[in-house]
């Protein structure tokens, strides 16, 4: 049995047999490029870095469509041109960039199975040389919001039994023992938990342990389907700031097949530090 | 045997290194911390004062260095007035 979409994968083998060209840009998205793709990437690949690219420089938000077409120009990408992602932390951040491309439209996008977590381990190389990339024109279209759940979105869905809240934390971040790890102290929130009848089924539980690769797709339904994250429900995902679950809604979007996955990208820094929401511990 | 310097405010962090902290010239746990950006920063969590070169007094130079970095800290983001 093979994903609901294989066509969104490709492996690290056919990136380094298909190099990027003027129909094909293979993009590196992190979370920290100066000990990401400064340090090296994969040859022709050009950088996204989440938080300078992908998010509004002063409210938090994503970018808007304007700042997203002027982000694919500097990238050389078109509406018609195949893109590839990978990137630094379990491809959190390139899952991220895919749930936003997908967000303004773009078809012809795939990401580079394992990241370059992957890619180290088979010892490929890097090159720290950036492209010389032509910039292009770019039409987005309009913001797919049924991809988006909103913090009203959430609140309308407690109680629902048609929806399911997949909390793709760490058991320790779910049952409120910690709000962030120490390693992130700019993403703590005010209360500890989850929200209300939330499953936890971490993002790490779909992926293989040796190279961060997806599991196959018996596994992940296994993953998902006994705790009642099923195909004809309406499912949101969550983590703390909506990385982790992007990758979690790329899995039961694309390799599952699910209809109807959103991903709240408000998460835990939006839910646990509003006044008055119900949290559960 | 070493005397050990701990900064406490790094509790809980992953030990990823113990290598030479540059500043100390000493042995030191390394930990990483990402800043608002996401950009990971090498930060010491604890420090191996060696006692065949090191005796406690001139650890204590260093431990109340460190203090006082943190009451500046302090001081910046919770003044008293």
């Amino acid at each position: 049995m093979s994903y609901a979409h294989p066509e969104v994968l490709v492996d690290t083998e056919w990136v380094s047999q298909n190099p990027p060209n003027e129909n094909r840009k293979l993009v590196e998205v992190d979370y920290d490029p100066v000990n990401g793709y400064e340090k090296g990437h994969i040859n022709g690949a050009s950088l996204i870095w989440w938080k300078r690219d992908i998010n509004d420089p002063v409210t938090r938000d994503i970018l808007g469509k304007k700042e997203f077409e002027a982000l694919m120009s500097k990238n050389g990408i078109t509406s018609d041109t195949e893109v590839i992602l990978y990137g630094d932390f379990n491809n959190w951040f390139a899952a991220f960039v895919f749930w936003v491309f997908k967000f303004y439209g773009h078809e012809n996008l795939k990401i580079m199975n394992g990241g370059r977590k992957k890619w180290e381990l088979e010892n490929r190389d890097y090159t720290t040389d950036e492209p010389q990339i032509t910039s292009t024109t770019y039409n987005a279209q309009p913001p797919d919001e049924g991809l988006r759940a909103y913090l009203f979105d959430v609140s309308r869905a407690l109680g629902k039994e048609d929806t399911v809240m997949v909390d793709v934390r760490s058991p320790a971040e779910f049952s409120g023992q910690i709000t962030a790890p120490p390693e992130y102290p700019m993403e703590h929130a005010q209360r500890g938990g989850h929200i209300p009848s939330a499953n936890n089924i971490p993002w790490a539980t779909a992926v293989n342990d040796a190279d961060g690769t997806f599991k196959a797709v018996e596994e992940l339904r296994q993953n998902y389907e006994p705790k009642g994250v099923t195909p004809d429900k309406d499912v949101i995902c969550y983590c703390r700031i909506g990385e982790r679950s992007s990758h979690s809604w790329f899995v039961l979007k694309y390799l599952l097949g699910y209809p109807k996955v959103r991903n709240y990208d408000g998460s835990w820094t939006e839910w646990g530090n509003m006044i008055g929401n119900p949290v559960e511990k | 045997m070493n005397f050990i310097m701990e900064d406490k405010t790094k509790r809980g962090l992953t030990v990823k290194e113990t290598s030479l902290d540059e500043k100390l010239n000493v042995k030191a746990d390394k930990g990483m911390i990402h800043d608002m950006d996401g950009i990971g920063h090498w930060v010491p969590i604890r420090w191996y004062f060696s006692k065949d070169s090191y005796d406690l007094s001139q650890v204590m130079i260093h431990a109340k260095e460190m203090e006082k970095k943190y009451t500046k800290l302090r001081e910046l983001t919770c003044p008293d007035d």
